[in-house]
């Protein structure tokens, strides 16, 4: 089932999202040629302006693009779940688990798509300017004196725990967007308010969570740094990675029961 | 024989408003029972909960002895009210979908129903018109062999040419183990159908009876009977 439901998830989001994940190389592939054509004109200055005025509208599609995309994932989860669609996809003989499991999946797949989208957007934008292998030099320079200072197991647990807190914060972030709609319907009015007043208080709470695990995580830290401080680093990363990890238990455990005991549709 | 919809003790608030009063009900299987009342009077309100789409306040509504979760929603057909069928989609996209979905849905059956109602299979549900789109949902919600098929308002939106067809196909699909609940005010339309009738006022039935049981007892049309009852 949650495969079928991931497939017609994947389709939903992908028709508003991968026009966008092409528009937004194919701009910068324009703008790239247009950069590289010159026109002398007798107005130096206008020569500047419209130089400035194409990265301007470049670097606006690109965010006006990020954002779109993310405001669409999230459009998908309130009218799929408690829109009009909720009408279809709540009669469908799936778990809530699934239902919930597809819909993240698919808002994953499609923000990564999204990423490598304004990746090579900014690799078409900046080609032949020098920017990348400057930027390929910094990080060999920095993997360089980690490998130097780290002992080849702590550099390769703080690389796995990197890896990892990368999808879990995306994963976390979405969630706790989808746990402040839930919590939204809660309300009999104003919902929509509702939700973003529900996500101001999920974003204070679990910063308020992180610095208290923070001070605990810290205290430790200093007991390790005099006797290992490449152990100090790998906990401090490790201690971010496994509150991540809880944040997004909590919330789709949250949104789960939000949709199969406390569903109310209008 | 075992009850296909059981309700017990059934409340529903909606804030500070009651909407289901202690609603008791029993349907057995192979019945096609007609769901009356005046505006607010808590049929869609029951219908929903039969569906799982709503959370009872106090009381339960069990499907085959199963309360309203996955296991019921593979036996059950519902018909909303409103249109909620995904606008990007086509008819012929919806099909396919269902029969992924469902094992118990009839996929020429459904073709066959849309090419009799002239709806076009290839065109988005978004550029249809309402009555269009309702005609799609109602097609898709009979193509399944489900045991229980709960239809709210399934004739309220189309012309009057499609409401005889619509009722032909709900006794055409009625099996002797299938349910069917429809909820309506066009009782007229109804009437010729119906085995049973359940009368709902302020969230709680009133009247519980075969059809013809009231024709018999009160000496006139449900229709007419209606009209009686809830005289404004």
């Amino acid at each position: 089932m949650l495969t079928k439901l991931l497939k017609y998830e994947l389709k939903a989001a992908g028709r508003q999202i991968l026009p966008l994940c092409v528009v937004m190389p194919a701009w910068s592939a324009i703008a790239r040629l247009l950069g590289l054509v010159h026109v002398s004109l007798p107005w130096p200055q206008v020569e500047q302006l419209l130089g400035g005025l194409l990265v301007t509208g470049c670097a606006l599609v690109l965010f006006g693009g990020s954002c779109a995309a993310v405001v669409f994932l999230v459009m998908r989860y309130y009218r799929g779940f408690y829109g009009d669609e909720g009408y279809f996809v709540h009669l469908l003989p799936a778990s809530a688990s699934e239902l919930l499991g597809a819909k993240l999946l698919a808002a994953l797949v499609w923000q990564l798509c999204t990423g490598i989208s304004m990746t090579l957007s900014l690799a078409i934008l900046s080609a032949g300017t020098g920017i990348w292998e400057g930027l390929w030099e910094v990080l060999g320079f920095v993997w360089k004196n980690a490998a130097d200072l780290l002992a080849p197991i702590s550099l390769t647990s703080l690389l796995v725990e990197l890896l990892l807190l990368i999808p879990l914060s995306a994963v976390s972030g979405l969630l706790l967007i989808y746990a402040a709609i839930s919590l939204g319907q809660r309300m009999r009015e104003n919902r929509i308010l509702g939700a973003i007043a529900a996500y101001i208080v999920l974003n204070l709470a679990v910063s308020t969570v992180a610095g208290a695990v923070n001070a605990v995580v810290g205290s430790i830290l200093f007991a390790l740094s005099d006797f290992s401080p490449e152990l100090s680093l790998i906990v401090s990363v490790g201690a971010y990675v496994l509150l991540a990890a809880a944040e997004c238990a909590g919330a789709f455990f949250f949104c789960r029961w939000s949709l199969a005991k406390k569903l109310e549709l209008a | 024989m075992e009850p296909i919809l059981e309700c017990s003790g059934l409340y529903k608030n909606y804030g500070l408003r009651r909407a289901l009063n202690g609603v008791e009900l029993t349907l057995y299987p192979g019945r096609i029972v007609g769901l009356l009342g005046p505006n607010g009077s808590g049929k869609t309100t029951l219908i929903k909960l039969a569906a799982g789409l709503l959370q009872p306040t106090a009381g339960e509504v069990l499907i085959a002895g199963t309360m309203p979760g996955v296991q019921t929603k593979a036996m059950v057909s519902y018909l909303p009210d409103r249109t909620g069928l995904p606008g990007w989609m086509c008819a012929r996209e919806l099909i396919a979908l269902m029969e992924e979905f469902y094992l118990d849905f009839d996929a020429a059956a459904a073709r066959e129903m849309l090419a009799r109602l002239q709806v076009p299979e290839g065109a988005k549900m978004k550029s249809l018109s309402k009555g269009t789109q309702e005609k799609v949902q109602l097609i898709l919600t009979m193509s399944r062999r489900a045991r229980l098929y709960l239809l709210d308002e399934p004739i309220g939106g189309v012309d009057p040419a499609a409401r005889d067809y619509i009722l032909d196909t709900i006794l055409s699909n009625y099996r002797r183990e299938a349910t069917v609940l429809i909820s309506t005010h066009l009782i007229a339309d109804l009437e010729r159908i119906v085995d049973q009738v359940v009368l709902m006022q302020d969230g709680r039935v009133r009247l519980c009876a075969e059809a013809a049981e009231i024709r018999a007892e009160s000496g006139r049309s449900i229709d007419a009977y209606f009209r009686e009852v809830y005289r404004c």
